[in-house]
């Protein structure tokens, strides 16, 4: 992992430039700001006040989904569960967006010897896009594994067309691709793969990193991992983002230690 | 410019918009976004003898119009805060008062009189109600002997300015507050965050750990603007305000209902630059009301007689 050694850290106005809808549920906005788009890497997110109103009080957090750093923007994926996520979802093109940001650590990216493999779980996919886009950038390739509960998130994946992916898809119910959970799927196609040498990368709820944890360990394979907690202020102040040290010495805090962490070092809940 | 300098005592601050502990760290996590000079002070996160991990996850919960934290006093310890933080606190030319919790009632003075071996920083903040922890914390701050007694403690150890950190989780909160006068406060901040809950209604679940936490933020505005009006009506030093400042219109109320200064918490995560703003915007309204020195509207609250 490499450590946020940017001190550009800062509370800036961003111009929202465009904005999609995925699915009904998932949207994405681009944001204009350059000097985000030119210094954040992936891993890296961004803490935004979703209305002026005492209620969301507090920012949300979200990682960067995508740079265009010639252009200056950056985009963000989202799913609307709340309150937040629907004041966003509700912002008009050319309105400001205030933000915190690029906040946490990034992932470190694999000696060339070694194949990336992404695994992503539902919006997962949010910060491994952007992993993709510097592997694609610094002309590596990279395996994706993403699950969804249905087909209807897949309408994504013409994104990754810009991108130098081989994708595997998985689904709960069996619409899309392989049935069943992301990482059982993982561990049928590396048999195949019978490639040792590989860096795994992963974002999703925690029952997926919980059992990917277990796979990585049965197999002694790297991975890097993105977390996800409540958190207050995005840059160690509140110290309210804590996830336990697998060794049991204490915690870690995800928004400057993470959020990516070995995934050895952590403790999974969930 | 308005003279927004205002005396606590034995000490000055060169504005009364100060910042609460637990929300602010050691400021050095704030320097991306102000200049940390141009506030009336910090408050430290607390130190205590020991370092502490602090509560298991998750520790913070959204509540309407607020937060609820249960951190548990997670801190380095006070040897590695002399060692790690002090320099950095002692290059600052804004006041800086150090937090200080305890589990026992000898710790407090303890943490206090190691600082001050240090070279000690401008004053510190008696915490005796901090709703988070099994031993200490707020079990002291609900008892006035015990109130008493660390303040007693603590006097004996330094001559800087001593403030006691007042729990609103009490039956009568006055009664804590000249506990604490009568033993050697300089000065009392009201209120530290109230016990709240939260539940998650889909796993049935409470949303935090620890069951309870410390609720902060606008929610509390109204049950901290009342404390300060008692407390300040009970004692003779000065009363710092917390709980739920958010804007300028709140810091005035604050003062006009009887605090000397103000504290600001939840809303540094809101907008990690508003201190130094509300310094700005304080002096703003000053100008605009003429009113010449900041001082003369503390207390200034118009009763129906
Ligand atoms: C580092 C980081 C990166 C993230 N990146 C993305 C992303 O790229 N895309 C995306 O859709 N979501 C992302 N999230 C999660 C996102 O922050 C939450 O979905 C959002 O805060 C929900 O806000 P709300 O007001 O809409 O929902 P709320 O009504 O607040 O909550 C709805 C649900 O979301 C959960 N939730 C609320 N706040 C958070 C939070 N801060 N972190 C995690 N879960 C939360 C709640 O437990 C609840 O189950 C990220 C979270 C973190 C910590
Ligand atoms: C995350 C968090 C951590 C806190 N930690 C401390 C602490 O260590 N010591 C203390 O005296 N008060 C602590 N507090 C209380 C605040 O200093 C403040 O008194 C309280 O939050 C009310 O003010 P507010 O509504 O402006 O936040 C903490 C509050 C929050 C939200
Ligand atoms: S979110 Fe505040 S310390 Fe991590």
């Amino acid at each position: 992992m490499r450590a946020n050694t940017d001190t550009t850290i800062r509370l800036a106005t961003g111009k929202i430039l465009a904005a999609f809808s995925v699915t009904e549920d998932i949207k994405k906005i681009r944001i204009s700001h350059r000097q985000t788009a030119e210094c954040a890497l992936p891993g890296q997110f961004i803490n935004i006040k979703t209305s002026d109103s005492l209620f969301p009080l507090l920012r949300r957090p979200f990682s960067i989904n995508r740079t265009n750093p010639a252009q200056g923007w950056f985009e963000i994926l989202f799913r609307v569960v709340g309150a937040g996520t629907n004041a966003l979802a509700q912002l008009k093109i050319d309105s400001d967006i205030d933000f915190v940001g690029p906040l946490g650590n990034s992932f470190s990216l694999p000696d060339k010897s070694q194949n990336s493999v992404l695994v992503a779980g539902g919006l997962g996919i949010a910060p491994l896009e952007f992993l993709a886009q510097k592997l694609t950038e610094e002309k590596l390739s990279a395996h994706l594994f993403w699950g969804n509960q249905s087909s209807e998130a897949f309408s994504y994946q013409k994104q990754f067309s810009r991108l130098n992916l081989k994708t595997f898809f998985a689904t709960d119910d069996g619409s899309l691709g392989f049935r069943g959970n992301v990482v059982t799927l993982l561990e049928r196609e590396l048999a195949a793969l019978k490639d040792e040498n590989i860096c795994i990368y992963a974002c999703g709820p925690n029952p997926m990193l919980r059992a990917l944890q277990n796979f990585a360990a049965a197999k002694n394979l790297t991975c890097q991992v993105s977390l996800e907690t409540m958190m207050a202020c995005g840059f160690g102040a509140c110290m309210g983002c804590n996830v336990e040290k697998a060794d049991g010495s204490g915690y870690f805090y995800v928004c400057q230690d993470g959020p990516v962490f070995d995934i050895k070092e952590i403790r999974i809940y969930g | 410019m308005a003279n927004l300098q205002v005396s606590l005592g034995k000490i000055q601050f060169s504005n009364p918009i100060l910042t609460a502990s637990g929300t602010f760290g050691t400021g050095e996590e704030f320097s991306p976004f102000l200049d940390l000079n141009h506030l009336g002070g910090i408050v430290t996160k607390a130190v205590t003898r020991e370092p502490r991990a602090g509560n298991p996850h998750p520790r913070i919960a959204e509540t309407s119009a607020g937060m609820l934290n249960s951190i548990g006093l997670a801190n380095v310890g006070v040897d590695r805060f002399i060692a790690e933080k002090l320099p950095f606190l002692k290059g600052l030319k804004c006041r800086v008062i150090v937090n200080v919790a305890g589990k026992t009632i000898d710790e407090f003075a303890e943490v206090i009189r190691r600082i001050e071996s240090a070279g000690g920083m401008d004053g510190y903040e008696i915490n005796v109600s901090c709703p988070n922890v099994k031993e200490g914390g707020m079990a002291f701050g609900t008892n006035p002997d015990v109130t008493a007694e660390i303040t007693k403690k603590a006097r004996q150890v330094t001559d800087k300015f001593l403030t006691v950190k007042l729990t609103p989780n009490v039956t009568s909160i006055t009664e804590i507050a000249i506990a604490a006068e009568n033993n050697g406060a300089d000065a009392l901040t009201v209120i530290n965050t109230l016990v709240g809950m939260a539940v998650d209604i889909r796993s049935r679940k409470p949303k935090l750990a620890t069951i309870t936490g410390g609720l902060s933020g606008p929610a509390i505005k109204p049950v901290a603007l009342a404390k300060v009006f008692q407390v300040a009506g009970a004692v003779k030093i000065p009363v710092i305000a917390s709980g739920g400042i958010m804007n300028v219109k709140d810091v005035i109320e604050f003062l006009i209902t009887g605090a000397s200064a103000v504290q600001i918490g939840t809303a540094n995560f809101v907008n990690p630059k508003i201190s130094e703003k509300l310094v700005d915007d304080l002096d703003s309204y000053c100008e605009e009301h003429q009113i010449n020195s900041i001082e003369e509207i503390i207390g200034t609250l118009k009763l129906n007689d």
